[in-house]
């Protein structure tokens, strides 16, 4: 690849997937600083592979798989100290209209309910893609997935809480 | 088809939503739906949330400027020796891994070696391969003696230990006037035997000569050179083994030229037999 068609491949690669990957590590991580080092380390990498970059779905779940591995090794290098109120502005800055109620129900979930969370409801990942990401069986995604919309339901709006499906209750036409 | 209850159904709503199910899950969760309020409740908090979590923030600037510099400054991907040897966790597993080679390659070398073969027909084979390089070395001697009476006596030592009168030899004897050709084949061939088997602790092969099943012998084999180095006869007494013969050896080191198991041990001589004099010589296998 010729270096014009590498510069013209990199702004089609940044236009099209940096602002999401900003989204998602900044919601993973609630820090605005954590975010911009962690989106930039998986668009450099995808820079250096541009020659094997086809453009579909399963670059995008790789990229996701960056964020979160640098993430990860963040973690193991040094004690991530976290603000829960600048976390919950952060999210919040990254849902419409400033959700601070929603962000504050998504910083609410423990960690693998939220990455479960954000990979399929906020990336838009498939489940079974998801579970690749995270490295878990599909089923677990279906279950993580689930169990995290029923605790942002039960928080957003505290009524559903007391509508416990498990129950058997009669469903009302 | 069973209906499908409140809990599964929502449980099932974020496939359901970004069409991961399969038509005939979809349909039935749409008839579920079209029944239940509560249900569709869940559904319409599911489109919400995925309304509320589509804005995309505008990165800020100096992203680009990271990532160009993140490119610019990473560094040059190490050679592959170099990105092995100089990881700390790799280092360990380098260091335990020889070590724990050197332990294996020093027991191969100091503990005596158990036998290759590992069924009692293969152990037959290897025996009958080390008995064929010992005839080549000499180890193994047969030797043929005819008397004045032209009569054929054939022996065999190993280690110059008498062999048992176990060993199959066959003896083809032909003379004209006083020049006897004489042919000792050794034959180990599995299909000689009626049983061939382990004995106790695969210590011993046990082997029962086809026609005698009355008699029965017990080869303990050297696990270095697969040479015997004791052999037990054995004849059927009252219903129960009583060892008739005993004889031992030390085989000496295995024969490193290589050996054709395939052939028969056999040994090919002629010998002159004056009248009234017995003629002995002693053979070796020729190839």
């Amino acid at each position: 690849m010729h270096d014009d068609q590498r510069r013209i491949a990199f702004e089609i690669l940044y236009a099209e997937h940096a602002a999401p990957l900003y989204r998602f590590a900044l919601r993973l991580c609630g820090n605005r600083e954590d975010a911009e080092d962690l989106a930039a380390e998986a668009l450099a990498q995808a820079y250096r592979r541009l020659d094997g970059y086809r453009g579909d779905s399963s670059h995008r779940t790789w990229l996701c798989s960056i964020v979160l591995n640098q993430l990860r090794m963040k973690a193991r290098k040094r004690r991530v100290e976290v603000d829960p109120l600048e976390q919950v502005r952060q999210v919040a800055t990254s849902l419409g209209h400033e959700d601070v109620e929603l962000a504050e129900a998504i910083c609410g979930l423990s960690e693998p309910l939220r990455q479960a969370f954000l990979l399929v409801k906020g990336e838009g990942l498939t489940h079974a893609e998801a579970a690749k990401v995270l490295r878990v069986p599909v089923g677990t995604m279906y279950f993580r997935v689930s169990a995290a919309v029923r605790q942002l339901r039960s928080s957003l709006n505290p009524v559903v809480a007391d509508k416990d499906p498990a129950r058997e209750a009669p469903c009302k036409p | 088809m069973q209906a499908m209850n409140c809990e599964t159904v929502q449980d099932l709503l974020a496939r359901y939503a970004s069409g991961e199910l399969s038509p005939k899950q979809s349909a039935d969760i749409k008839g579920h739906l079209d029944d239940c309020a509560d249900c569709r409740e869940a559904l319409l908090f599911h489109r919400h949330l995925d309304g509320r979590l589509g804005g995309v923030p505008v990165p800020p600037d100096i992203l680009r400027e990271m990532v160009l510099r993140t490119i610019e400054t990473a560094p040059r991907r190490r050679p592959l020796l170099t990105r092995l040897f100089g990881d700390p966790l790799m280092k360990r597993i380098m260091i335990s891994t020889t070590a724990v080679t050197v332990c294996a390659a020093a027991a191969l070398v100091v503990l005596p070696r158990t036998a290759d073969a590992t069924t009692p027909a293969a152990t037959l084979k290897a025996m009958r391969a080390a008995l064929a390089g010992a005839v080549q070395t000499g180890e193994l001697t047969l030797s043929a003696s005819v008397s004045a009476e032209g009569k054929v006596t054939v022996s065999g030592t190993l280690d110059g230990q008498p062999l048992p009168p176990d060993v199959p030899l066959h003896v083809e004897v032909q003379h004209t006037g006083k020049l006897y050709d004489i042919k000792i084949t050794a034959e180990f061939a599995p299909e000689n035997y009626s049983t061939v088997r382990f004995g106790k602790d695969h210590s011993t092969l046990e082997l029962i000569p086809k026609g005698t099943p009355d008699h029965k012998f017990e080869v303990a084999l050297d696990p270095k050179t697969q040479k015997p180095k004791s052999w037990t006869c054995f004849d059927r007494v009252g219903g129960a083994w009583k060892a008739v013969g005993h004889y031992s050896y030390q085989p000496k080191a295995a024969d490193k030229s290589s050996v054709d198991d395939s052939k028969p041990i056999m040994a090919h001589v002629k010998i002159l037999v004056n009248p009234g004099q017995n003629a002995s010589i002693r053979m070796t296998q020729k190839s």
